[in-house]
Order: structure tokens, then sequence, then C-alpha cells
């Protein structure tokens, strides 16, 4: 008989495994205590990303989500999904070299990325300011509207028999006898079910906490600019490399206001015709209200690489809340002590890219078919989740 | 801003300037998603994202949200003002403070 499964959180990441598990014929709710999408996933970019991701589980579970996601783009409604590649630019040329270790590492891995050097990334990006010394180059990379993909997803749902409930906060999940029994709503309700898939974002630890099960999963707060209609920069998305350089272990140099918000550049063209600037990366900060000093540094690292960008106006700013893990890995597992728990939140800032894998492999282990990916790295009582103690994280 | 306006129901009127969003846009934007409020049939839509602010769209919005029909969107709820800024200014505010 087809399990009856509860998905706590309508964001991508909920939304995409309500797709797969009712499209496999399980009997899904989906719940949310706002609308769907009301969370990180509607105060994020769009980027699907593999440029930065370590050569190996990383960049093939990014890779294999981006294979899936290609296969939803032709079966869903359009969701604004387009494939431009995308580019990191260097500030320096200490970046420049290590950019060029790390195409050389992604290319032996098999993966698309090319070197470019000062002459290929000027004529690739006119825009750019004439010191950048070099980047590079990913052509798997893919870009969509991220609240839109996740309405397709839960359009989709609801056409293979998934029952929405949105405006309902769900305060404790029912556990019987080392098994799941259901969910408790806010007005007293229980909705009984046999799986329940937690996808609640940074909101997650709040619902695991009370079963005994701890995640060490964080807000880590991103601020985006709007521009208003004009001009573009160019059609491909350019990120700055400086935020891999901690990857290295090397010490990222950029002005002071950067460095203490975590800002480093992202530019991204919408389909609207206007285009995002990023971002920020404030770990343990919960409020999603935009800071006037993190906009400002977000504003002067777009000049530093896009000098005619003075005259771009702005029209709005947004923040959202990145579900932050110590090792940057998403937690995707079951849990062995309590029978139909399973766990699908923090992707930091990754979740659109991941949403498709992830969601595939939810409904894998809930049906116990073979894994599309090896679920053993996500597992959510790996060692660097156990072992992470409060205040040892360096943002 | 505070003249109550008539909206007629009418595919060609212009319901935001910046989005090029007609009311045929909004009904059929209402029909597909089914929203369950404003902030997110905005969000679809664009409807009040653009450059005005809100400053040109509210009225027209204003009186969509008075529609008996929609009442369960609830009323939206308006974001601080940012005033459109450009990225040079921006980034010299506070420079000589
Ligand atoms: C500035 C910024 C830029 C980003 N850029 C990108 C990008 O380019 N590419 C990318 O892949 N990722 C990006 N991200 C990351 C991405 O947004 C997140 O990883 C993703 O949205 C997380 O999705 P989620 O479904 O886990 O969480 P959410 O979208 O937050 O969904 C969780 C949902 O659970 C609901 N919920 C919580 N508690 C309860 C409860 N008790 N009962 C009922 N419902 C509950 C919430 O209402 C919410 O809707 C960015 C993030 C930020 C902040
Ligand atoms: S008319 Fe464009 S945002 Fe209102």
């Amino acid at each position: 008989m087809a399990p009856q499964v509860i998905v706590i959180g309508a964001g991508v990441i909920g939304s995409a495994c309500a797709y797969y598990l009712s499209q496999a014929g399980a009997s899904v709710t989906l719940i949310d205590q706002g609308d769907v999408g009301s969370g990180t996933s509607s105060r994020c970019d769009g980027n699907v990303l593999a440029i930065d991701k370590e050569p190996g589980y990383d960049s093939l579970m990014a890779l294999m989500s981006q294979r899936l996601l290609h296969e939803l783009a032709s079966v869903l409604p359009p969701f604004e999904y387009r494939r431009p590649g995308s580019y990191l630019v260097c500030d320096n040329d200490e970046e420049a070299k290590a950019a060029w270790d790390w195409v050389g590492q992604q290319q032996e891995a098999g993966l698309p990325f090319w070197y470019l050097d000062r002459a290929a990334i000027h004529s690739h990006l006119p825009h750019l300011a004439s010191d950048v010394p070099a980047g590079l180059y990913c052509g798997s990379d893919s870009t969509l509207n991220p609240l839109l993909y996740t309405q397709r997803l839960v359009q989709a749902a609801k056409q293979h028999g998934c029952q929405v409930r949105v405006h309902q906060a769900v305060t404790e999940i029912v556990v019987n006898r080392g098994a799941v029994a259901g969910v408790r709503l806010a007005d007293g309700t229980v909705l009984v079910a046999d799986v329940v898939v937690v996808a609640a974002g940074v909101w997650s630890p709040r619902l695991l906490q009370p079963l005994g099960v701890t995640v060490p999963i964080q807000p880590r707060k991103g601020h985006l600019l709007v521009s208003a209609k004009g001009p573009l920069f160019g059609d491909a998305k350019v990120m700055e490399f400086g935020y891999l350089m901690s990857k290295f272990g090397r010490e990222r140099q950029a002005p002071e206001d950067a460095l203490r918000y975590g800002v480093a550049l992202v530019y991204e063209p919408t389909e609207s015709h206007n285009f995002l600037l990023g971002s920020s990366r404030e770990l343990g900060v919960w409020d999603t209200a935009p800071k006037w000093d993190v906009v400002q540094a977000i504003g002067r690292r777009a000049l530093r690489f896009y000098p005619g960008m003075q005259q771009a106006t702005l029209i709005r700013s947004y923040a959202g809340l990145r579900p932050w893990t110590p090792d940057h890995l998403p937690v995707v597992s079951r849990v062995s002590d309590i029978a139909g728990l399973v766990i699908a939140a923090g992707h930091e800032g990754d979740g659109i890219g991941l949403a498709s894998v992830t969601g595939h492999l939810v409904c894998d282990l809930t049906l116990e078919r073979p894994p599309i990916i090896d679920p053993r790295p996500l597992r959510w009582d790996r060692p660097a989740l156990t072992s992470w103690k409060d205040g040892g994280a360096d943002g | 801003m505070d003249e109550e306006i008539k909206v007629e129901r009418s595919s060609a009127v212009v319901v935001c300037r910046c989005e090029h969003l007609t009311w045929d846009a909004i009904e059929e934007a209402m029909a597909m998603f089914q929203p369950t409020s404003l902030r997110q049939l905005k969000l679809v839509t664009r409807w009040g994202m653009g450059i005005c602010q809100g400053r040109m769209c509210r009225p027209i919005m204003a009186a969509f949200e008075q529609r008996e029909e929609n009442a369960s969107l609830g009323a939206l709820a308006v974001r601080p003002p940012f005033k459109p800024v450009s990225l040079g200014t921006l980034g010299r505010m506070g420079e000589d403070a």
C-alpha cells in the first residue's frame, strides 16, 4: 500500500520532495505555516551552480541535480530556466593563481570548466573593470526563477494527488513507540502519517529538538539588491572568486566592509530585464530586515567589478536566511531510532540548485529504492555534525 | 492617491506599467496559481515590483484588494520605502561622514 507521507515546509526542498514522492505513488500532504515558498526560497537568487563545488562528492551531487533539473524543465510548465553558464572573476593575482589550480582540479574530475586569462575574460565580459586579471567559466551552470520553480513543483505534485495545506503550522511531530505517527497542527488537529519529512529550512531544528534529534542548522543571512529595468551588464551570471578562497585555506583580500559582512559579488541578470546584486553572509542572524551598511557594502563591491554600474538604479533590497551546516552539505537522511522520520534541510546557499537531487533522494529513501546518489555523506549523524560545538564556526 | 478609483475589469487595462501587466494577466495568474495572499500574487506576476514601487499601481491594487472575491487574500503589507537610488550615489553615501 502507498505510504502516507507528510512533508513539513513548502520551500523549494519540501516542494521537490512532494513532487517526486507523489509522482512515485505515495500519498502526500505538504504543509506550510505560510504560503508556498514564503521562507528562504523566495528571498534568494536562482543560480544552479557546479562552478563553486569541491571536486568529488559535492560536484557530483550538483551535476546530478543539474541533470534532474534539466529533465524537470522539459516536463513542468516554464520557470524561466536557462543555461547561460557562469563566470567567476578574480580580484587580484593571488586569486588568479588559485583559480588556475581550481580549474585544473575540476578538469581532472571531468567537469566542463575553462580558465580565462586577462584577454579572454575581458572579451567574454566587456563590462568588467579593466584591472581584473583572470576568471573562469563553467558551461553547465543554469539559472531559474526560484519561486516560480517551487510553485511549479507544487502544482505538478497536486496533479499527482498531493494535498497542500498552507497557513498551518506544525507544532509537533508525534512519535509513538519509536515510530512516527503523524503531526500536530497549531489548532490541535493531528494528521496521521507513516512518514514525516522535515523540510523546514532554518526552522527544522525546532521541530527535531523535542525528539532528541539535534541538527546544527543555523541561519546565515544573505542580502540581495534589485535594479530597475534598464541596460544589463551581460547575460551570464558573474560571481567573484574571492569567496572560494577560504576553501584553499588562503586569506581573501577585500575591503573591510566586504569582509565584515561576507560580501562577495554576485551579478544575476533576470528574465524580466533587471538584475540582482549580491550577496552577503552573516551567520547566526535571524532578522530578515535588510541592513543599510550591508546594502552599501554590496553596492560598493559591485562597482569594484562593474564601474559602469554607477548610473544603474536600485529599487529594492531583501534578505533571506540560508540554512547553514558546519560542513556545508545538507542533511538528507532517515533517523534510524525513529522509524518514518526523514530530514531534508540545511542546503545553505544551494537549496535551489540541489532541490531536484534532494527530492529524488528523499523519495528513494522513503520508498526504499536504490538511492540516486550515495546518501552516506548526507546523514544527520555524520561526525562533522555530531562533533560540532556551537561557537566553533567562523561564519 | 486617496481618491477612490473605480477600475473596470477590462482585459486591456494596464494595472502595472513598469511590468507591462494587464487585468488579463492578473486574472490568468489568479486562475493558474490560486494564490492565497496578495504577496504571493505579487511575487508571481511582479505586480508592483517595478521602479514605481507601488506609487503608480498601488491605487489599482487597492481596488483589487477591496473586491469581495479577493477578501481571503488579505491586505498587502507595504514595504518600507526604498527610494530608487543610483549605485554610484549608494556607494558614496556616508563617505564624508
Ligand atoms: C541571498 C540568498 C541568495 C541565495 N542564492 C541561491 C542561489 O543562487 N542558488 C541556490 O541554489 N540557492 C540560493 N540560496 C539558498 C536557497 O535560497 C536555500 O538553500 C533554499 O531556499 C532553502 O530551501 P528550503 O525549502 O530548505 O527552506 P525554505 O524555503 O525556508 O522553506 C522552509 C519552509 O518551511 C516552513 N516551515 C518552517 N517551520 C514550519 C512549521 N513548524 N510548520 C509548517 N511549516 C514550517 C516555512 O514557512 C518555509 O516555507 C540563496 C539564499 C539567500 C538567502
Ligand atoms: S506600475 Fe510598475 S510597479 Fe507599479
